[in-house]
């Protein structure tokens, strides 16, 4: 504890890049490094920079693995557990991997930035004892300044203009695991408000999600990941809290159906929910599969209180 | 807990009745136990697994174990813990059938497809 970040074995980079290009000529060697030393390299982003990327690396692109980011990282709460999956698969041959990950883009909006910091922030805790090298491209002509220095303050390591180097704004672990506090949007008037104290309430509760869902047009495959998040959620109430007693509240705009589950528990383990249980785990799945389904987690906890919102696309097609 | 009564006249069949919002006594869930094999309906969900998991416990030790959830509309994570300790034990020796296309994606996702699904 109190350890700087820079002492752990898992290198945890930042590329400042400008543009497309700026894009290209950090990430190219990066990725052809790895090919070139025969390490597994992962590259999740958006599809544009997957197609660029292809493109550039030329005949090395068929060793590596790409997945979109807008599918695996929609919530960036689900991000870690990809990555310790992807490490996972070749620990036993103990060769190095190498991953590019790019969570934050201008595409996302306000809410979306504070969870990705947040998960940038949790690398660092999550592989402090992990060999391997991620790689994370942020462009400083397009995002705000506020969120640069967040990128900053949460890798060990920054690569700028060709120079790799250790970030002067690292904060401490500790810090890093600090949860956030900005406040969730406030809730709208017409939010439908069911509270829940047992299990037979917490079904009730649950269907009135799924009933939420269907009615603002969620498809079939989004319906029951509603019922199964808002389920998962109001157990750990009922399992995890002195008395048991939560409140779901569920509301929508245009694009989101969005279910919260506020109790009087504290979730002190900042990476509950993020890595993967292991597959014969009787315990440690609910909050990781609300992070696996929903499109969105925001958590907020303290003494006594949590609140975790969850939101789920209303116009996502299930084969998406 | 109050708008629930057990089933006593089959002690096979361990059924689970809540009231609907209109008011009318409807079957969530019931498990019927028969020789090698369980058969659940309904939801499989934190309500429920106590029931499943009294079921499989009157197997131990005499497995294999055959769990059909053809008439399953909803499995969570506390139905699969309640496999999953089955399964341990057991020995390995359960298997989860018939699983309808909407459970069959969280047993996918929890990667548990490889551990407990075989085709029926």
């Amino acid at each position: 504890m109190g350890r700087l970040a820079t002492d752990q074995v898992f290198r945890h980079e930042a590329l400042l890049y400008g543009g497309p290009d700026g894009f290209l000529a950090g990430v190219v060697p990066f990725v052809r490094a790895g090919v070139e030393h025969a390490e597994p390299v992962a590259v999740v982003v958006d599809r544009a920079k997957a197609s660029a990327l292809t493109a550039a690396l030329g005949d090395d692109a068929a060793h590596v693995r790409f997945a979109d980011m807008e599918v695996v990282g929609r919530n960036p709460g689900r991000l870690i557990s990809f990555w310790d999956d992807f490490v996972r698969e070749f620990a036993r041959a103990e060769r190095p991997v190498r991953g590019v990950g790019e969570p934050v883009t201008p595409a996302r909006g306000s809410d979306e930035l504070v969870e990705c910091y947040r998960h940038e922030a949790l690398l660092n805790l999550a592989f402090q004892d992990c060999p391997w090298s991620l790689l994370c491209p942020y462009d400083v002509d397009a995002l705000a300044a506020d969120v640069i220095a967040d990128a900053r303050a949460s890798h060990p390591l920054l690569l700028e203009h060709g120079a790799h180097r250790r970030s002067p704004e690292l904060r401490t672990l500790d810090e890093l695991a600090v949860p956030p506090d900005t406040p969730l949007d406030p809730l709208p008037a017409a939010a439908e408000v069911v509270a829940f104290d047992d299990r037979d309430s917490l079904r009730t509760a649950r269907h009135a999600a799924a009933r939420a869902a269907r009615a603002v047009g969620c498809t079939p495959t989004v319906t029951n990941d509603v019922d199964l998040v808002v389920g998962e959620l109001g157990a750990n109430t009922i399992r995890h809290t002195t008395s048991g007693r939560g409140t779901l509240c569920v509301w929508h705009d245009a694009e989101w159906l969005f279910c919260e589950v506020r109790d009087r528990g504290w979730i002190g383990d900042p990476l509950a929910g993020r890595v993967r249980p292991p597959v014969d785990a009787l315990n440690g799945r609910g909050l990781w599969l609300a992070h696996q389904l929903s499109d969105l987690l925001q958590l907020r906890t303290g003494a006594g209180r949590s609140v975790v919102r969850v939101r789920f696309s209303r116009t996502a097609s299930d084969s998406s | 807990m109050t708008a629930t009564t057990e089933s006593h006249h089959n002690p096979r069949l361990l059924s689970r009745r809540l009231r609907s919002s209109e008011g009318v006594i409807v079957e969530s869930f019931s498990v019927r136990r028969e020789p090698g094999r369980v058969a659940v309906a309904g939801e499989l969900d934190l309500a429920a697994a106590p029931q499943l998991a009294d079921a499989l416990a009157s197997f131990d030790g005499e497995g294999p174990v055959t769990v059909d959830l053809a008439e399953t509309t909803f499995v969570d994570s506390r139905g699969l813990a309640t496999l999953v300790a089955a399964h341990h034990r057991l020995g390995g020796q359960l298997r989860v059938v018939n699983v309808r296309p909407e459970v069959r994606r969280v047993f996918e996702i929890t990667k548990l497809d490889d551990v407990l699904l075989r085709d029926a």
